[in-house]
């Protein structure tokens, strides 16, 4: 097992390695000479090249890479041009925003999309089963801004209930986590429905059924029990994506998080606070993603023991 | 007669299917597939309707008129007029061209990408299949709205480049969908007998490996346009997709914002149209999937 572990986190190193490049070379790539935009829009030449010797941008490429890489695994992402603040200090002020949303809205999510999951699986075909699946394929073709677009109109707008925007109170997070959770709740239903049905029907748990096994254990222990791995797999990317999924939400009711962040500081061309949050978000993405396979590995011994790939 | 052709002559007819190719046998269950056949209903609609905009659409879709400024639904305006005096019906049909056109499209962009780099990297593994499957497993690291932002940045908006955008990361889904597929048709026997009469590498994958693969693309393919056309109109609305004026919903959801207590009409339509596409091609997709899935054949 820990062995496991180990290749699965020494696996992360290139491709996180690679994420870096890939966030380097692109922001490179984007339009406009960040030295003049430093500067400022009437700066004299000398200013500039001063500016561009200062940020190193005078250097070639790979040299300004090390440079950047260099102090970013110090803990220095550099400055943002419009704040003048270290852009990790705001990083790690909106990412603990954006955890907030994102924690509620997976547990939202994972809850709700279990329940209705496992229900409409145990419960084929019948009313329960349609209305929840009817919901499910609402809640994932329903784009975020439009349902918290909804949500707004009826509880602030209408109702006169809750906050349309901002954060502070609890109310403040209601409807951004309904936004969020709702879609997330209806991608697992499906996937544990999907699952736990095709589980159901094979020809173990008719057996289990045939030897004379009570019906909630059949379906609660032995079959729950397998749909377990692909379920894991699906809350865990969702959470993942939950995080990143953010941006529209965060937009939609102005909640200060990471991704409007990233939004408002590619509008602004804000270069600094462009690379330094997008580096933060895949070094998360990817750990979400090795928590999801250590615990898959947990729940399967074929992967704990190297059988599997 | 014999027992069997008893047998085959007592069937009903219908039940005597001559021709047998995996297309007819997919619509053939397609076809009872109700929810599915409702999905491809409205997808016809809305195409028909981007089609025909023109010639329907009562108002020109970006012609204002400051005088009549978010006007409720009336008979003159039946969706009503926006914050510039724009019919809202106009902009909504005009609105189905720009979301289909995004959604094909940048799907389309995606499945070359992908089913290439899963064709070449699963057929002759190695070195470049490691190279392409770490590219992938790159691309993954980011949620896709979040790269196609980036890309966005760097290479500007428009319909093009929103296409583009929405569609590279379509690419991973595809490579790996492919991929996992090659690795097990690559050994079955057909593809060795062709390779042991010494057909070319090209000819194989085009010939006798591709057409195995294309089941699930197919239904990836009807699932990822509904996200891309999410995912785009995601984009519009935060205002870094589909430039204005054109009519795209998502960015007249973003314009109705601002309007939200004033004229609600506004947030309704483009919002429920957004849905309705995206709906029907993910019942299009359950339908597709179900009736390819092996295990569902009687």
């Amino acid at each position: 097992m820990l062995e496991y572990i180990m290749r699965r986190v020494l696996l992360l190193i290139p491709v996180l390695f690679g994420v870096s490049i890939v966030i380097f070379l692109s922001i490179r790539m984007v339009p406009g000479d960040p030295a003049e935009a430093l500067a400022g829009e009437f700066a004299e030449q000398e200013y500039v090249e001063e500016i561009r010797r200062i940020y190193g941008l005078d250097q070639p490429l790979h040299t300004q890479y090390v440079m950047y890489m260099r102090r970013a695994l110090q803990g220095d992402l550099g400055k943002s041009i419009l704040s003048d603040l270290p852009v990790l200090d705001e990083v790690l002020t909106r990412f603990t925003n954006t955890l907030v949303l994102a924690f509620w809205a997976s547990l939202l999510a994972t809850i709700l999309g279990l329940v209705a999951g496992v229900f409409s699986a145990t419960n084929p075909y019948s009313k329960f089963d349609y209305a929840s699946m009817t919901g499910a394929l609402l809640g994932i073709s329903m784009p975020s801004f439009w349902l918290g677009l909804l949500l707004m109109a009826f509880f602030s707008v209408y109702l006169g209930w809750l906050p349309a925007g901002g954060k502070g109170t609890a109310a403040h997070l209601i409807m951004p986590v309904l936004t969020l959770g709702l879609t997330g709740a209806g991608i697992i239903a499906r996937m544990t429905r999907n699952t736990l049905l095709e589980i159901i029907n094979s020809d173990y748990v008719t057996t289990a059924r045939s030897k004379g096994l009570e019906n909630w254990k059949v379906n609660y222990v032995h079959a729950l029990k397998n749909a377990v791995l692909p379920v894991i797999t699906v809350v865990g990317l969702q959470s993942g994506y939950l995080l990143g999924g953010s941006v529209i939400t965060e937009s939609v009711f102005a909640w200060p998080g990471l991704g409007r962040y990233i939004v408002d500081a590619i509008k602004l061309r804000d270069y600094a606070a462009v690379q330094g949050s997008l580096l933060f978000f895949a070094l998360t993405f990817a750990f979400v993603n090795v928590v999801v396979d250590l615990l898959y590995a947990v729940f399967n011994p074929r992967v704990r023991y190297g059988g599997g790939n | 007669m014999s027992p069997a052709m008893e047998a085959a002559a007592s069937l009903p007819q219908d039940e005597i299917e001559p021709i047998h190719s995996p297309w007819t046998d997919m619509w053939a269950r397609l076809r009872k597939h109700r929810v599915a056949l409702a999905g491809l209903f409205f997808i016809a609609f809305f195409a028909l309707t981007a089609v025909s905009a023109p010639y329907i659409a009562p108002y020109s879709p970006v012609e204002t008129d400051f005088n009549k400024t978010l006007k409720p639904p009336s008979l003159a305006h039946p969706f009503g007029t926006d914050n510039f005096g724009r019919d809202v019906f106009s902009r909504v049909l005009y609105g189905a061209r720009t979301s289909l056109l995004i959604g094909v499209f940048s799907v389309l962009i995606g499945a070359a990408g992908g089913i290439f780099l899963g064709l070449v990297g699963g057929y002759f593994g190695g070195n470049l299949d490691n190279l392409i499957m770490r590219v992938v497993d790159i691309m993954l690291t980011f949620p896709r709205i979040l790269l196609a932002i980036l890309l966005i940045a760097i290479i500007g908006a428009g319909m093009t480049n929103i296409m583009l955008a929405v569609g590279i990361f379509s690419i991973p889904t595809f490579a790996r969908l492919v991929r996992s597929s090659v690795l097990v048709l690559k050994e079955t026997e057909f593809v060795e007998a062709a390779q042991a009469v010494g057909n070319r590498s090209g000819r194989i994958l085009y010939r006798h490996i591709l057409p195995g693969t294309i089941g699930p693309i197919v239904v990836q393919a009807t699932f990822l346009i509904a996200t891309s056309i999410r995912v785009a109109s995601g984009l519009s609305f935060l205002g870094i997709g589909v430039p204005p004026p054109t009519p795209e919903w998502g960015a007249m959801l973003a314009d109705a914002r601002s309007y939200i207590g004033l004229a609600p009409h506004l947030i309704m339509i483009p919002g429920f149209t957004l849905m309705v596409v995206v709906l029907a091609f993910n019942l299009l997709g359950d339908g597709l999937r179900d009736a390819l899935d092996p295990k569902q054949r009687k």
